[in-house]
């Protein structure tokens, strides 16, 4: 084989990994396949933009617009010589559903059958025989049953429970439900999940229009289309489909070993935002946008929207829609019991301090995933002056960052010192500020991240070293301003030497979170669980990061200055652990 | 019916060559269906059209051209008969398109609808918003090489899946993934070339 002809195979097995990559909603660029044949990106990724531009003819025929005849045509039709058609109900992307009439039982049924001019292959009626047999296992009064599958003339239908009322997506669509209706219905439809897992399936395709409420205002789920079992998804047979708006992110980056019950709690999360604040947690111009936001983006605070939403839901809420599965609710049962416990709206006790973190706190997270010692309890939730904080049995907190937020301490500057914080990022592509001096635009001493290498920031300079660390897990940053060098260690590691910082000139405070009042640019994006400031050089060689900082009281530390915990904050204040008082003050400038 | 089983046309096939008019039905209803399938993508850019009364005529009368084709060639195998349907289907809807859009045509002076999916799409994809656009789509299929016209005539002419399709044409999946590829590459260069003609 030539050169050339090696290249093309090369080229041609390349973009078909782009294709497969593409299909299941996952971005890959061209520089990224070609790390290891770097002549062949500019053609590859011609050969990219032609296929996306080609993309329509991977997608099924384009219905006619305006062309309502085909739907109608099987108004008044009798199927099987059974289910009289009387009225279209709804159209979805695979399915017409009618209201059709069963003289046998005397009662009104929905039938739901695919498109006339759809049904081509047998896949497609297959499809929806083996939805019918899906959801004809599942009896729960918040599940559409189904009563019976039939072919009629090579149409495949499904008749089930009538449900007099409006889909979800009509009942919000202008309207926002108050804060208590919105808990009590998610929390119907969570417990209507919860049982469906308890058979073994997952529903994948949780949105609004897959919820309907009845007269009396109960919720039924329904359309189990794209449901799978567990045992498929484990098996890998369960393709990545669902609805992108409502897709959880181990959907959308193809990681089928982490998609199971919390996927349908993710979405569940989505509706509640949407129930809650009147708009998704992620507005896009695009598809790739969209999953770009889902992946790595936090979704906005309700605060800007509606300042009565309570600080419970909020953080149930934003707890669904955490990026690892691990970090959502254990269970649907677990995320109804905290709905039906949730308090609705802000009470005065703990005003405050949602006004002060709009966003606060998701969890630490007992996390197996990760197979660290520290992270090997379960998440449990405790009551700390009125608000709720999410702790560990370890006794982990978190707070979380986006540059609305800051911890102000009293420590001013100084140098030698050792700062050094546990932290976990959600955006790898700037500069954050973790800890340092409050000095926008100006030196100071402090440890942050380049583009997802840490960073020591030095009077006069500073250095990063191109050591990335995982956005997604935590990660023990440290970094100690001696006085003939500054060092750089990451989870105990010594990463990188540089040279020693000047003196603080300025009579600044060390500041956690932001660098400064309206900076908008330099902060934390991210959870931060503990924090320690001491003085002079804690470390010169490699260590092993304790798991929080919390002093152990047979042990004396002369060197700490000041300690923070994340489960250590009432109201505003942040408490400081070294025994110093060196309280902070929790603001949002 | 449903076609899209291998093995469930070839019992049909047979059956239609010894004479089982049923069998032979079946089989012309789906090619029949796939025509008008096609015939209102193509035409979903002409909302008018739909209220023509004599585009169903038009269509009757491709569908009778195709069961005069078929009464003439009998396919001995499913591959046959999904290549001979995708041509036969092709040539119909390239007479189709010359209908609506020659200079005695009905869609003669029509400009593209401007409906905001056709504007979206016109930014993004190479996907014919016209009928000359449609019959330049249709010819440059009949121009590919004949293993990638194949390809294309059983995933886009015929909705088969991937799998069927290298079932019918008795070769792998990499393979036939390769030549689908292969095959959108050469007609986005016909098809983006033909933009600036």
């Amino acid at each position: 084989m030539s050169d050339s002809e090696q290249a093309d195979e090369t080229l041609a097995a390349l973009l078909l990994r782009w294709e497969e990559a593409w299909d299941q909603g996952i971005e890959i660029s061209a520089e990224t396949l070609c790390v290891a044949n770097s002549e062949l990106v500019e053609k590859l990724r011609k050969q990219i933009a032609a296929l996306t531009q080609m993309e329509w003819m991977t997608k099924p025929g384009c219905e006619p617009q305006n062309n309502v005849d085909l739907p109608h045509q099987m108004l008044g039709r009798t199927l099987n010589g059974r289910y009289r058609i009387e009225t279209l109900i709804a159209e979805g992307g695979f399915g017409l559903v009618y209201r059709a009439f069963d003289p046998e039982l005397q009662r009104h049924v929905a039938l739901k059958l695919a498109k006339p001019y759809r049904i081509a292959t047998s896949d497609q009626s297959d499809q929806l025989v083996e939805e019918a047999r899906r959801a004809a296992k599942l009896s729960h009064p918040g599940i559409v049953s189904v009563h019976d599958v039939g072919r009629d003339d090579g149409m495949v239908f499904i008749v089930a429970d009538l449900i007099d009322g409006r889909s979800l997506a009509e009942v919000i669509d202008g309207i926002r439900p108050s804060p208590l209706e919105s808990a009590r219905i998610v929390a119907e439809v969570a417990e209507a999940l919860q049982f469906a897992h308890d058979q073994g399936f997952v529903h994948r395709d949780i949105k609004p229009s897959n919820i309907l409420i009845d007269e009396r205002g109960r919720s039924h789920v329904t359309d189990f289309g794209i449901s799978a079992t567990f045992e498929q998804i484990l098996l890998g047979y369960a393709a990545n489909v669902g609805t992108l708006a409502y897709m959880a992110p181990e959907q959308l980056t193809g990681e089928t070993h982490l998609i199971g019950p919390s996927t349908d709690i993710y979405a569940l999360g989505v509706v509640l935002y949407e129930m809650l604040a009147g708009k998704r947690p992620f507005i896009a111009q695009g598809p790739t946008s969209l999953r770009e936001q889902i992946v790595l983006r936090q979704p906005q605070p309700m605060t800007s929207v509606d300042g009565t939403i309570s600080y419970d839901l909020q953080r149930i809420c934003f707890r669904c829609l955490s990026k690892h599965p691990s970090d959502r609710f254990n269970s649907l049962s677990e995320l109804a019991t905290a709905l039906r416990n949730a308090k609705a709206r802000p009470q005065a006790s703990s005003r405050m301090w949602w006004l002060v973190l709009p966003v606060i706190i998701s969890l630490v997270v007992a996390m197996a995933w990760f197979g660290k010692e520290w992270f090997s309890g379960q998440p449990i939730l405790t009551e700390s002056r009125g608000h709720a904080v999410l702790v560990s049995q370890t006794n982990d907190g978190t707070i979380f960052f986006d540059g609305q937020s800051r911890i102000i301490t009293p420590v001013l500057s100084f140098a030698p010192c050792t700062l050094e914080a546990w932290i976990k990022t959600t955006d790898d592509k700037r500069e954050q500020f973790v800890i340092g001096s409050d000095v926008p635009d100006n030196y100071g001493i402090g440890i942050g991240l380049k583009d997802n290498f840490p960073r020591a920031e030095t009077i006069r300079g500073g250095f990063h070293v191109e050591k990335p660390i995982k956005s997604v897990e935590w990660t023990h940053l440290a970094a100690v301003f001696g006085v003939t060098e500054t060092k750089l260690f990451m989870n105990g590691k010594k990463i990188g030497v540089g040279p020693p910082t000047e003196k603080p000139s300025h009579d600044t405070q060390f500041v956690i979170g932001n660098v400064g009042k309206d900076h908008h640019n330099l902060f934390l994006h991210g959870y931060i669980r503990s924090v320690r400031i001491s003085r002079g050089e804690r470390y010169q060689g490699d260590f092993k990061p304790e798991s929080n900082f919390i002093p152990d009281e047979s042990k004396s530390d002369v060197q700490a200055v000041l300690i923070f915990d994340g489960s250590k904050v009432e109201d505003d204040r942040v408490i400081d652990l070294s025994g110093n008082g060196n309280d902070g003050r929790l603001v949002v400038d | 019916m449903t076609i899209g089983h291998t093995t469930k046309l070839q019992q049909l096939l047979d059956l239609a060559r010894q004479g089982d008019s049923d069998a032979r039905r079946q089989i012309l209803n789906h090619t029949c269906e796939r025509l008008r399938g096609l015939t209102q993508r193509m035409l979903r850019d002409f909302p008018v059209v739909k209220r023509w009364s004599e585009t169903d005529d038009v269509l009757q009368n491709a569908m009778l051209r195709l069961h005069w084709s078929f009464s003439e060639v009998r396919p001995e195998s499913p591959r046959q008969f999904y290549g001979l349907a995708a041509t036969q289907i092709r040539r119909e809807l390239i007479d189709l398109a010359r209908h609506f859009k020659g200079p005695q045509g009905i869609g003669a002076n029509l400009h593209t609808d401007g409906c905001q999916e056709n504007e979206d799409l016109l930014n993004n994809t190479v996907e014919p918003v016209d009928l000359e656009a449609w019959t330049n789509f249709h010819t440059a299929v009949e121009a590919l090489p004949e293993d990638q016209r194949d390809v294309v005539s059983l995933l886009w002419y015929q909705e088969l899946s991937q799998p069927e399709a290298a079932d019918v044409l008795c070769i792998s999946l990499a393979t036939l993934k390769r030549r689908w590829q292969a095959a959108r590459l050469a007609l986005f260069d016909r098809l983006k070339d033909s933009d600036f003609e």
